[in-house]
């Protein structure tokens, strides 16, 4: 219905305020142009919906672009902001697939219209393979949260859906939602308040566990699912919060306790062992590796919290996995040691070719949203060498992440537009294991999109096709409390 | 004389009835309607239209949220409200067609008048409200001609097919009433409408079919909500049909309406209006009018209690007046954090002015997620910008700038404001942000709501200057009856500041008296000395029930021996 609306709007805007003039003899200015966001010289997929954009010169009453692809093709847009037509944007990028796109940007200021130096934007020659993204989206908040919910958005075009927002049962709080490898026909998520669960959908089918079990210790965090769709790896948390007293810092998240499982669907089954439940040290935010052999996970010594907060630093490890028995390895081997470096890992995510395995590094914690210092890394799980994603990365928080299935792209979350709202970025990386510029994800009216937001994206992971769910009925589930119970694994 | 009341009675009583609305709303609870629009942030965007536009009763809520924001000037609001409530009794008239029995109309609009004592009651209800009454009456012009001929079934038929589902879509599940004056088939078709788009809508069936946007808490909307359109559609069906009453009818109806408008103002919660008033006095900073409310009438609730406190503070007085006003515990300083609105936003303001910044700036957010209906807050967007202003976080402060200057209220603020934006010097100068500044810590530890005296100290060892965190800082474990503690803390400071109130004297003059001995010369006043002596005497007399007790009510000494 808002769509509806806002179409009919937009039609009535453009009609009324648009402007439509020739440009003759423009002054020509040596300076890139002033645009949000910064698109220039970014690498997009074919398939991507247009790069729309503003110019943050206010003065500027109309903007006029012109682009030309490479490989043929042309288009010019003029108006209060750059808005593509999306089938025409659509024939362009995929006529230039592989090549570039240069665009030609004027300004109009008082009667005088400038000409900005051009600027490219390469499409790349991968594919997304993909339908579009779901995330989070919430305000930065702290324990309080007012509207929110789980969101997909499809990449070719501006258009989101919501998947569940907490305004179906009020009170309540949806996080952490995980697709198997992209593909949502297996898909979980947690529903934390008054009517707690965690909610399995496999193939149409949904059922609610129990948020909390009693055998656990705790609820179910952070899912990961195996490839074959078997299985489900999960941390469990007692999670804490702490607030900063400093105008840089907010909050600090640690955990008193934390281990590692595996939950198995089909029979209701968690899968524990001593290797990942230890009393001494946390395991935290398990990922299986593409081939579903190996479980990753990240470790820290246990800490006296809040006291000791500085000192949570996590280092990854792994373990052997056999999803015919559901068995685990007999040890346990460290494969990043970023406490050595006093620095702490978290989300770590391999690539689906099985070549990397990307997270984010800080000074300590896990919750690196909050940590201005995190960085982005990449590890060669061939060589076992790890480097600083400096060409992807911002002076503010870079955090969250996860690849396409053809492992050529990847999205994360960044604090880079203004220090606390996250937004999302996509970038791609090329056979050498070099990334592209991040770009921005693609908004109708980005400035006014974004600057109006009052919503953080938060996990944000690539889904295969439409998140098929039905929102009523699983409100309705939610709130009759009938939830199925899980069982250790003897 | 008996022409002109025939004339301009009806006029008369109606423009009696709006005059004691907006007297009542101007000069009884002028604080409530502040207190509506501090939960609301009206833009003038296409955006935030849209977003009202995407539920039913949507444009409803967007007309109430744009009155509501003229509750900033509460003459204004009370304005806007006597005028609704007129309006809500005129419409009920024309539906009665009747030239009798006028007074009947009354009663739907005083009942709404009682029912508005609850403060969650959005005013999205009464522009639905009113928005249903004037389709009936228009529909009851085109539907009935001047000869009495009423228009067939078809055309009737068809209009309800158009009419429900727009009116539905406009103004929520009040189309009911619509639908019951227009025809039976027409409740079944509204109540179908409303259950089908219950299953497209984000949000629960009991919601959609009680008004999303009637009332600020999901799912509950109390009974006189539904009372006012069932008693609007029994006299707007049967008022017509009641004979036609002599002066005796009228005197008892009049009296009925007066006794009904009376009762209506009875129910209204005086305390819970109280602490409105507090919160409004505390949002515009009057710390006088804040003492002088307490001194007519001791606040003894926690968030009266700190407000009070808060204004002393302040004033610089906490430390020699926190006593003359009731005292419970640590807590009338700082209540503990709760997940609503009010005692949030108000913990974040003593926070703000103690220098606690961040804590501030949290509490803040903490208070605008915790609004009900999803709403965003125009007092609390506005003490966000502050705080990243003077945390130096210039890009977010902008963001709620911004949005701000899509207001009418907060916009020449924000203007203002925008213009400091990265400018040290006027944000160091700034008579509150650049104290504020000066005053903020900078080695950094985890905030703990267990430790408020240990952060107090913090901030006061950061800051000398900083008087109410030394107030705060004193009177936390005085009122935390720790008075080992208390000897400490009055050390330190007294080292650093001349600061000896009476509150400290006399906790000082208890602490030696605990331990049989004389406080160094200097130190605790004559008189206080004096008094103490006299409590000793008294309370050694016959303990907490001494008879003569009560005139040490004002004293540490009261507070840590007999008080609760």
């Amino acid at each position: 219905m808002r769509k509806l609306l806002y179409a009919i709007y937009c039609l009535c805007i453009c009609m009324v305020f648009s402007c439509t003039e020739k440009i003759d003899h423009p002054t020509v200015v040596d300076a890139l142009p002033p645009i949000y966001p910064d698109y220039i010289d970014v690498t997009v997929p074919a398939e991507i919906a247009p790069l729309n954009f503003n110019s943050t010169d206010s003065t500027a009453s109309c903007i006029d672009v012109v682009v030309k692809g490479s490989k043929g093709g042309e288009l010019h847009v003029q108006g209060n902001y750059a808005d593509f037509d999306i089938s025409e944007w659509h024939q362009l990028t995929e006529q230039n697939k592989g090549g570039k796109l240069t665009l030609t940007v004027c300004m109009k200021h008082g009667d005088e219209w400038r000409q900005y130096r051009d600027f490219t934007i390469s499409v790349s020659p991968h594919a997304l393979d993909e339908w579009g993204l779901t995330y989070r989206r919430i305000a930065p908040g702290y324990e309080v949260f007012s509207k929110m919910g789980l969101y997909q958005r499809d990449l070719t075009t501006f258009d989101e859906y919501a998947i569940i927002e907490n305004t179906q049962v009020p009170g309540m709080c949806v996080n952490c939602h995980s697709a198997c490898q992209t593909d949502p026909s297996k898909f979980v998520f947690h529903v934390r308040g008054d009517h707690g669960a965690t909610m399995f959908q496999i193939d149409g089918q949904r059922e609610w566990l129990k948020a909390s079990s009693d055998q656990l210790g705790g609820s179910m965090v952070y899912p990961y699912w195996h490839p074959s769709g078997k299985y489900c790896a999960f941390s469990t948390n007692q999670t804490r919060q702490g607030f900063h007293v400093v105008p840089n810092e907010r909050i600090e998240v640690f955990d008193l306790s934390s281990d590692v499982f595996v939950y198995h669907p089909a029979t209701h089954e968690l899968i524990m062992d001593s290797l990942l439940a230890t009393k001494d040290w946390s395991e935290n935010s398990p990922v299986f590796s593409p081939d579903g052999r190996t479980l990753y996970y990240m470790t820290c010594r246990q800490q006296d919290y809040p006291m000791h907060y500085k000192n949570e630093q996590y280092n990854l490890c792994k373990i052997a996995f056999d999803s015919e028995t559901g068995r685990y390895g007999e040890r346990v081997d460290t494969i990043f040691n970023a406490v050595a470096m006093g620095k702490s890992l978290t989300w770590p995510r391999p690539s689906y070719d099985g070549k990397y395995l990307l997270f984010t590094l800080s000074d300590y914690g896990y919750f690196s949203i909050w940590h201005e210092e995190s960085q982005q890394w990449l590890l060669d799980l061939k060589t076992g060498e790890a480097r600083e994603l400096k060409e992807i990365n911002s002076p503010k928080a870079d955090s969250y992440h996860n690849w396409t299935t053809n492992s050529r792209w990847i999205v994360f979350t960044s604090r880079r537009d203004d220090g606390l709202y996250s937004r999302l970025y996509l970038s791609s990386i090329d056979d050498h294991g070099r990334f592209s510029k991040p770009f921005m994800l693609p908004q109708r009216n980005p400035q006014e999109y974004y600057s109006e937001s009052i919503y953080s994206f938060n996990t944000p992971d690539f889904t295969k096709s439409k998140v098929s769910f039905d929102y009523y009925s699983a409100g309705e589930e939610i709130a009759s409390d009938q939830r199925d119970t899980t069982r250790v694994r003897p | 004389m008996q022409k002109m009341i025939q004339r301009y009675g009806k006029l008369g009583l109606t423009f009696l009835f709006g005059l004691a609305v907006f007297l009542f709303w101007r000069f009884r609870y002028p604080f409530a309607l502040a207190y509506q629009e501090q939960l609301q942030l009206f833009i003038f965007d296409d955006d935030y239209f849209m977003s009202r536009m995407a539920e039913p009763g949507g444009f409803a809520r967007y007309l109430g949220e744009f009155l509501t924001q003229f509750y900033n000037i509460v003459t204004l609001g009370a304005l806007i409200l006597a005028l609704l409530f007129v309006l809500v009794q005129r419409l009920t008239w024309r539906l009665m067609r009747s030239e009798n029995h006028y007074l009947l109309s009354f009663f739907p609009a005083v009942l709404l008048w009682y029912a508005m004592r609850d403060e969650s009651i959005l005013l999205s209800y009464i522009v639905a409200l009113l928005l249903n009454l004037l389709v009936i009456w228009l529909l009851s012009i085109a539907f009935i001609s001047p000869d009495g001929r009423r228009t067939n079934l078809l055309i009737k038929s068809i209009a309800m097919l158009i009419i429900i589902p727009v009116l539905y879509w406009l103004t929520g599940p009040l189309v009911l009433l619509t639908a019951f004056f227009l025809m039976p088939l027409a409740i079944i078709y509204a109540l179908a409408l409303m259950l089908l788009s219950a299953h497209f809508l984000p949000f629960p069936m009991l919601r959609v079919m009680l008004g999303i946007s009637y009332y600020r808490f999901p799912e509950v909307i109390p009974y006189s909500l539904i009372a006012i359109p069932i008693l609007i559609f029994i006299i707007g069906c049967f008022g017509r049909l009641l004979p036609k009453g002599g002066r005796q009818t009228m005197i008892s109806e009049a009296v009925v309406v007066i006794i009904v408008a009376g009762l209506a103002q009875l129910g209204y919660d005086a305390k819970k209006y109280e602490l409105i008033e507090y919160d409004y006095l505390v949002r515009t900073k009057n710390w006088n009018g804040i003492i002088a409310k307490a001194e007519k009438q001791t606040p003894d609730l926690p968030m009266s209690v700190s407000a009070t406190n808060l204004a002393l503070g302040m004033t610089n007085q906490l430390g020699d007046r926190a006593f003359d006003f009731y005292q419970r515990s640590i807590e009338g300083l700082l209540p503990k954090f709760e997940r609503n609105f009010a005692t949030t936003q108000l913990t974040g303001e003593i926070y703000y002015h103690l220098g606690l910044v961040n804590t501030a700036q949290r509490l803040a957010f903490e208070a605008m997620e915790a609004i009900p209906n999803y709403n965003k807050s125009g007092r609390v967007i506005k003490r966000l910008a502050e705080t990243n202003l003077i945390n130096g976080q210039y890009q977010v402060a902008e963001k709620y700038l911004r949005m701000l200057l899509k207001t009418i209220f907060y916009r020449r603020w924000a203007q203002r404001t925008l213009a400091m934006l990265g400018n040290e010097k006027a944000i160091n100068s700034h008579p509150l942000y650049g104290k504020l500044r000066q005053f903020q810590l900078q080695e950094d530890f985890l905030f703990s709501d267990r430790e408020i005296d240990k952060i107090c100290g913090q901030l006061f060892m950061h800051n000398h200057q900083n008087q109410m965190a030394a107030q705060y800082l004193l009177m936390a474990p005085i009122l935390d009856r720790n008075i080992p503690l208390f000897m400490q803390y009055a050390q330190y400071v007294q080292e650093q500041i001349h600061y000896n109130p009476r509150s400290c004297q006399e906790a000082i003059a208890f602490a030696f008296m605990q331990q049989q001995k004389q406080p160094p010369q200097g130190l605790v006043s004559q008189l206080v000395l004096q008094q103490m002596n006299d409590f000793a005497r008294v309370y050694g007399s016959g303990g907490k029930d001494a008879p003569d007790i009560g005139r040490f009510r004002n004293t540490v000494w009261y507070y840590l021996t007999v008080g609760k």
